[in-house]
Parts: C-alpha cells; sequence; structure tokens
C-alpha cells in the first residue's frame, strides 16, 4: 500500500510542525517517513496513517528532526566554505597571485596618496563598500526568498545559507569597531598601510568569490540535482 | 545507532561502504540494507544517519541527486570521486581496527 497524494502533504504539514520550515530538508524526511510507513503497512496492514506516522517519528529520538536541522545547517555552511576556500586558494597561485600582489600595491598606492593629505578618501569608501555590500546583498537575497515562498509556498535551507554568504554577513557586524578610523587623521605608520591594504584586498576577494563564483555555482548545481529547484 | 555506541564510529565506513557497493541509495534505504546485511543485529538511528550524510556530503565525499519516485521526491546519495578513494582509506583503517583490538581481547599466546 502506497501513500496517497494528501498524506504526502500531510507529512510535509507534519514536519513544519515540528519545526522544519525548510523544504529542503522537509522533503528528505517525508520521504523518509513515507517508506516507513509503508513498510509498516506491509507488515500489519490496518495500522492507521496517524499511529504508523506517531512509530516513525519516535526513531528520530528525543530531539525528533532538531538535529538533522541543526547539521543539516553545518553541514551547508561547511560545504559553502570549502568552495571559497578552494577559489581562494587560487588567488595565490600563479597566474591569479600577480593580480592578488597587483591589487594589494595599489590599494597601498591610492592609501599612502590619501594619507599623505591627511584624509580618509580611501578608508571610508573601501569600508562602506567592504561592510555594506554583504548587506545590501543579504537585504536582496532575503527579498528574493520572501518572493519565492509566495509564489512556491517553500523555504529553502539551501537559500539561507547562500544569502548569509555562510556567516560571513554576521562577521562583518565588526564594522562597528572600524569607526576609529573615521575620526583619525593621522598618517598611519607603513607596517599599519600594509595590513590594512592586505586585508582590504583579501577580504574584497572573498566577498567576490562568495557572491559570484561561489553562489552561482551552487545554484546551478542545486539546480541540476533538484527538479523542484528550478527558478535559477 | 541505538544498539551499540561501539559502532557509532564506523557509522561513516559503513555508509561509505554501501554506497561503493550500490552506486546509489536514499537515507531509508541505507537503514534498511543494513538492518537486512547484520539480520536485525545493528540498527542505524535515523537521528544519527542523516547528520552523517550531510557531514559526508558537505566533505566533498558524497554527491546527491533528487529524483520523482511515485508521488513523491527522493533524495539519493552517491559516491565523488573522492568519496571512492576514501572508502578504501577508511575500510583500511576499520581492518586495522578490528586487528588491534582482536589483538587485545584474545591475545595469542606463545
Amino acid at each position: 500500500m502506497k501513500l496517497t497524494d494528501s498524506q504526502i502533504e500531510k507529512l510535509y504539514n507534519f514536519t513544519q510542525k515540528h519545526y522544519v520550515e525548510w523544504y529542503d530538508v522537509q522533503t528528505e524526511l517525508v520521504d523518509h517517513l513515507a517508506n516507513g510507513i509503508e513498510t509498516q503497512w506491509q507488515e500489519n496492514p490496518n495500522t492507521s496513517f496517524e499511529d504508523a506516522l506517531k512509530t516513525e517519528f519516535k526513531k528520530f529520538g528525543v530531539m525528533g528532526f532538531g538535529d538533522v536541522v541543526e547539521e543539516r545547517t553545518k553541514a551547508l555552511n561547511k560545504t559553502y566554505w570549502r568552495l571559497i576556500w578552494k577559489n581562494f586558494k587560487g588567488f595565490f597561485k600563479l597566474p591569479k597571485i600577480i593580480l592578488t600582489l597587483f591589487l594589494i600595491w595599489a590599494y597601498y598606492t591610492a592609501l599612502s596618496f590619501s594619507m599623505q593629505y591627511h584624509t580618509n578618501w580611501v578608508v571610508i569608501p573601501t569600508l562602506t563598500v567592504l561592510f555594506g555590500f554583504p548587506w545590501y546583498f543579504w537585504i536582496k537575497e532575503f527579498k528574493r526568498s520572501r518572493r519565492l515562498k509566495k509564489q512556491t509556498g517553500k523555504k529553502w535551507l539551501f537559500d539561507n545559507t547562500i544569502s548569509q554568504l555562510g556567516g560571513l554577513v554576521h562577521v562583518m557586524n565588526f564594522a562597528i569597531y572600524f569607526q576609529v578610523f573615521y575620526q583619525n587623521k593621522q598618517v598611519w605608520p607603513v607596517s599599519l598601510s600594509v595590513i590594512f591594504s592586505i586585508c582590504a584586498v583579501l577580504i574584497g576577494m572573498l566577498i567576490y568569490i562568495a557572491v559570484y563564483v561561489v553562489t552561482p555555482k551552487l545554484r546551478n548545481e542545486m539546480a541540476q540535482h533538484n527538479p523542484e529547484y528550478n527558478f535559477v | 545507532m541505538s544498539n551499540s555506541k561501539l559502532y557509532k564510529g564506523s557509522l561513516n565506513t559503513i555508509i561509505l561502504k554501501l554506497l561503493n557497493e550500490n552506486d546509489k541509495m536514499y537515507g531509508y534505504e541505507i537503514t534498511q540494507k543494513v538492518k537486512a546485511l547484520t539480520k536485525g543485529e545493528l540498527n542505524i538511528t535515523e537521528g544519527a544517519l542523516y547528520p552523517a550524510l550531510h557531514k559526508l556530503e558537505a566533505e566533498g565525499l558524497l554527491d546527491v541527486e533528487v529524483a520523482k519516485v511515485d508521488n513523491r521526491l527522493r533524495k539519493y546519495y552517491k559516491l565523488t570521486e573522492t568519496g571512492t578513494k576514501e572508502t578504501v582509506n577508511k575500510l583500511n583503517e576499520l581492518a586495522e581496527y578490528i586487528k588491534t583490538m582482536q589483538a587485545l581481547v584474545k591475545p595469542k599466546f606463545a
């Protein structure tokens, strides 16, 4: 005996009620529960759908689906950072390392030039872009997810990971500590300028890789592997 | 795994080994296969299986594919190239572990 469409729908609602709001996670759990229920029906066809579901859910232990969601979130972040790191390393190998070094040198030159005139013309726009852009991206993605939820009724944990840049958005909260630069118009020592230039270029590269390399790559992979994710 | 914590460290190896033999599998199928192979002796719990699968996927050892089966979607797992290589390493590690444990538990006296 197989589950009907309405019973499958009930299973989706069941996972939703048990705090799994992400469609990609729900799908795997629904199939698992459905398989379990069907196996029970093979052994005992008189078991009701509700009772069979209760038995299957118990197998997930006291934490219910909690562990699955938590581990899935961690795993998605890990996948995301593994890809970022893979691409990031590429910028330290020939030929791309030439571009990396050139960018650091160019930035340092611009920074030193602005320092000579006791201005923050380079520092302020840099910080604004580096810390503002991830937030702009997050808001843009948040709106996209909300629109998709309205259109399809589905929310994807996968999209949530992408929108938060694998947690990078929260790291950017540190921007608040950088206000010191806004007030400090003294000429920086060379070492500070060099460190700042390296950090600015590397963080910029990290954001670029996350938004323009890893995000589209993951979306395409997801679309290839999942027939439901057809809005790339 | 409900029946023994001793099996816990070998869960990843069990999953990799099964996928190595079966091309692609879904979560429920893995639990049933283990149950059948061990004649019900080993029971992989759902709460341990999915986190393990997701972790292996994040490490790049597994690839996924979602397909419509009957009236629902099913997520299949299969080994990547790295996953196939890692299976060999993990199986060797496990064999070494079993050998060491046997030497400890049943020492041969000359």
